[in-house]
């Protein structure tokens, strides 16, 4: 057992650390993994697509693609590496591996004149993609969705509606998954397009959100057309698409931990640096008490996800270690979100743009924001039966 | 809205702290309430003292009948009565009563002028065979069998976590009458347990009591005079019974508030670094918490017995106390064992012992408390049912 880096990899680590040095501002208070800061706020937008050309500029964007399509046919070590120090210093990705998911999903399923057309774009940095699965009604069960695609000459003609979209307003494209046969049984009616949201028919609406960042939208399809060269995989072959898109995403639970160490740090410097009753709030015993726990539970949390990377690498299942993760993670965020509010006092609950607030707000943000951390890209209550069928081999509910 | 309690109920509660303080010896750190630890030999003799005491002064079924040995009392003595000896962990109240006043809602005259009198004499303890290996949560799974004959009915079968049964005279036993209605087919008998055929053995607990007993009914003849109620009518009586079960999770909470008390007045006199456990932020923060988590529960008890005084449904309130006091009775014993540190693992015959060991064993009985007379899960089920949130069954 050895839970060392290489050196190579250490030295590419050191690389990246070195980016992110001289590419993220002073005083940077950092962005959640999911995305929802930056497609919220049009100013943090900006500077998400800057950033994205920058990581392109440096090749690191499709790390293991094959170097035709732009990648550097890189293990998959490097990819991590990549990606858990991006997130542990909240530089904004989440649209990097969207747009890398469906990338991997060409790769495995797409025509070769797809995986030209599609992957170079996005290992530049140049496009903005949307993940179109959920529906008012599609959520946990994602195979009920109903956004109906007929066939019609060339083309097929979407109608339906997708929710949940992030940062919809600022993509692309859309990898959308549509019902083409709604006579059999829903999983295998399932097939996946890749439309231009430039198409005519497409309508946007944000969805407003409690954080203030409204980074979601709804997605309106009234009669797209779609020509016929964007299905991806076979149609009505969509179901074993999205499992495997699903299936990549998997590191989320890992983000949401390492994402956690930098507040956590942040929390800790305003702790050794404010005084209350003439000491440090760092030498109170309760909030060092607080603190170490949530230390305590980042820490196992970063053990399991070094372990789920390793098995990856191996080509193990990861499915069951993955969602034991994502619960472990969101459950961690909201705890310590409570503890710095707690700790900032009536501070805690000033916006951004007061004279008085602490730590830009971040608490706040976390507080609001973290609610969502244990429903999305996979509830605690889905992550968490998944943990019991695949991960204890019990029995369907 | 009135939360003092009345000049009249205060007189009883010191009645009771003096009945309490003449019954227990000196430095009595307390048992938990019921029969569990009226298994260990030091104990039972007191118990056995106090249940005959409790007799005397008239305190055993304090709002039953006169005619039966009652006091026709109003429920607020009982329910003093009941805080205080749970509070002072006394020995010697068990689920007899709770059986009494089965058999004075669903007996006949004869069977309340036979077994009432004993019990209010505290002559007498009775148990309760209801659950089986195959039937806990689901009640009505029950399968001993119980056949109809010319004179008896002949008994068949197993019942499994009878407390106290070893040191019971009679057991209420749920039988099967008909094996073809699960839930119309139930009947109830007034067993004795000196009867032929009647074995027990009773069960091991890592507390390192035994207070729990499976008995085994081999032909046991019952005589068709200890049926109670109706043939086929034990579903009224189990209803009934579940619906009257208001008190095991008020137990527990006053139970958990002498744990405590005994935890703090332990940290104001133990020194750690020449400073007394009692200043520690972190350990006072943690015994603040379990006073409030006490309190709380306290007070829903109080709003517990002023529903049960009312004759309104008490179901709702009684699943949320016993959830609560479950869970606030394991995480007393967990702060308690840690505040203890390794003095907390001591058992009570150590010379070094702390609190007489009565963490440890809280420890390892407050187990049960979520699991014991309904299951925590089954009480959120009334909650969420009709009898709280409204929601439809599953």
């Amino acid at each position: 057992m050895d839970f060392r880096l290489t050196k190579e990899e250490e030295s590419f680590l050191k690389e990246v650390q070195d980016f992110l040095d001289q590419n993220l501002p002073d005083n940077w208070i950092g962005l959640d993994p999911d995305g929802h800061n930056e497609q919220g706020d049009e100013e943090l937008h900006r500077f998400d697509l800057e950033f994205r050309r920058k990581l392109a500029a440096r090749g690191w964007l499709g790390l293991q693609w094959p170097k035709k399509y732009g990648g550097q046919e890189a293990p998959m070590m490097k990819q991590f590496i990549l990606e858990q120090e991006l997130i542990y210093r909240g530089a904004p990705y989440w649209a990097v591996s969207a747009a890398l998911m469906i990338g991997d999903t060409i790769l495995q399923f797409g025509t070769e004149e797809q995986k030209r057309r599609f992957l170079l774009p996005i290992a530049h940095g140049e496009v903005q993609w949307l993940v179109g699965m959920s529906e008012p009604n599609a959520g946990s069960d994602l195979a009920n969705l109903q956004l109906r695609a007929v066939e019609e000459g060339d083309y097929f003609v979407l109608n339906g509606q997708k929710t949940w979209q992030t940062g919809g307003h600022y993509a692309d494209w859309v990898c959308l998954y549509a019902r083409t046969d709604p006579n059999v049984k829903k999983q295998k009616g399932i097939t996946t397009f890749l439309v231009d949201l430039k198409s005519p028919g497409i309508t946007m609406r944000r969805i407003s959100q409690m954080t203030g960042h409204p980074a979601f939208c709804e997605v309106f399809y009234d009669s797209v057309r779609v020509p016929k060269e964007n299905v991806v995989g076979q149609v009505n072959a969509g179901w074993s698409v999205a499992l495997f898109g699903v299936a990549t995403e998997k590191s989320f639970g890992y983000w949401l931990i390492n994402s956690g160490r930098r507040d956590l740090e942040l929390l800790i410097r305003y702790c050794q640096e404010t005084e209350v009753n003439g000491r440090p709030m760092g030498k109170d015993p309760l909030i060092r008490s607080r603190l170490a726990q949530i230390a305590i539970e980042l820490e196992v949390g970063r053990t399991l996800g070094r372990r789920l990377h390793w098995m990856a690498t191996k080509g193990m299942p990861i499915v069951a270690e993955a969602c034991q993760l994502k619960p472990f993670g969101g459950g961690i965020l909201q705890r310590l979100a409570n503890l710095g509010l707690q700790i900032l006092g009536p501070y805690g609950q000033l916006d951004e743009k007061s004279k008085w607030v602490k730590l830009r707000g971040r608490m706040k943000y976390l507080y609001l924001a973290s609610a969502a951390m244990t429903i999305e890209g996979g509830s605690n209550e889905a992550s968490r039966n998944t943990v019991a069928q695949v991960g204890l081999g019990l029995p369907r509910s | 809205m009135d939360f003092r309690y009345t000049e009249e109920e205060e007189a009883f509660r010191r009645e009771v702290q003096a009945f309490i303080k003449e019954t227990v010896p000196p430095g009595w750190l307390g048992v938990d309430p019921g029969p569990e630890e009226e298994s260990r030999e030091d104990v039972y003799p007191l118990a056995l003292k106090t249940w005959r005491r409790l007799g005397e002064k008239g305190w055993i079924g304090l709002t039953w009948p006169k005619a039966y040995g009652g006091q026709e009392s109003p429920l607020w003595k009982e329910m003093i009565l009941l805080q205080e000896l749970s509070h002072h962990g006394v020995p010697g109240v068990d689920v007899s009563s709770a059986q009494a006043d089965l058999v004075l809602t669903f007996g006949t005259e004869e069977q309340k002028k036979r077994f009432i009198p004993p019990i209010t004499r505290g002559e007498v303890k009775w148990c309760i065979g209801m659950s089986e290996p195959d039937a806990g949560s689901d009640t009505f799974a029950v399968k001993l069998r119980a056949v109809e004959e010319k004179d008896c009915f002949v008994l068949n079968g197993q019942k499994i976590w009878s407390s106290g049964a070893h040191h019971a005279k009679y057991e209420v036993v749920y039988a099967r009458t008909d094996p073809n209605n699960k839930h119309l087919g139930l009947s109830v008998f007034i067993v004795d347990l000196q009867s032929p055929g009647v074995t027990m053995r009773q069960i091991m607990q890592m507390t390192g009591l035994a207070p729990f007993c499976e008995v085994f009914f081999d032909n046991v003849r019952v005589p068709k005079e200890n049926l109670l109620g109706e043939k086929n009518g034990g579903w009224a009586i189990l209803l009934h019974a579940f619906g009257a079960e208001r008190t095991y999770g008020l137990f527990v909470l006053y139970n958990a508030k002498r744990y405590l008390e005994q935890l703090v007045q332990f940290c104001r006199e133990t020194h750690v670094n020449g400073e007394p456990l009692a200043k520690d932020p972190i350990i006072r923060n943690k015994l603040a918490q379990m006073a409030i988590e006490i309190e709380v529960g306290l007070n829903l008890g109080h709003e517990l017995s002023w529903l049960a005084m009312q004759n309104q449904p008490t179901v709702k309130a009684s699943s949320q106390i016993k959830v609560h006091g479950g869970g606030v009775a394991q995480r007393v014993a967990n702060m308690g064992m840690q505040i203890l540190g390794l003095y907390g693992q001591l058992s009570e015959d150590s010379k070094w012992v702390k609190i007489g060991g009565r963490m440890r064993h809280t420890y390892l009985g407050s187990v049960g408390f979520t699991l014991a007379g309904g299951t925590s899960e089954v009480s959120r089920g009334h909650i969420a049912g009709k009898a709280g949130l409204g929601l439809p069954k599953r």
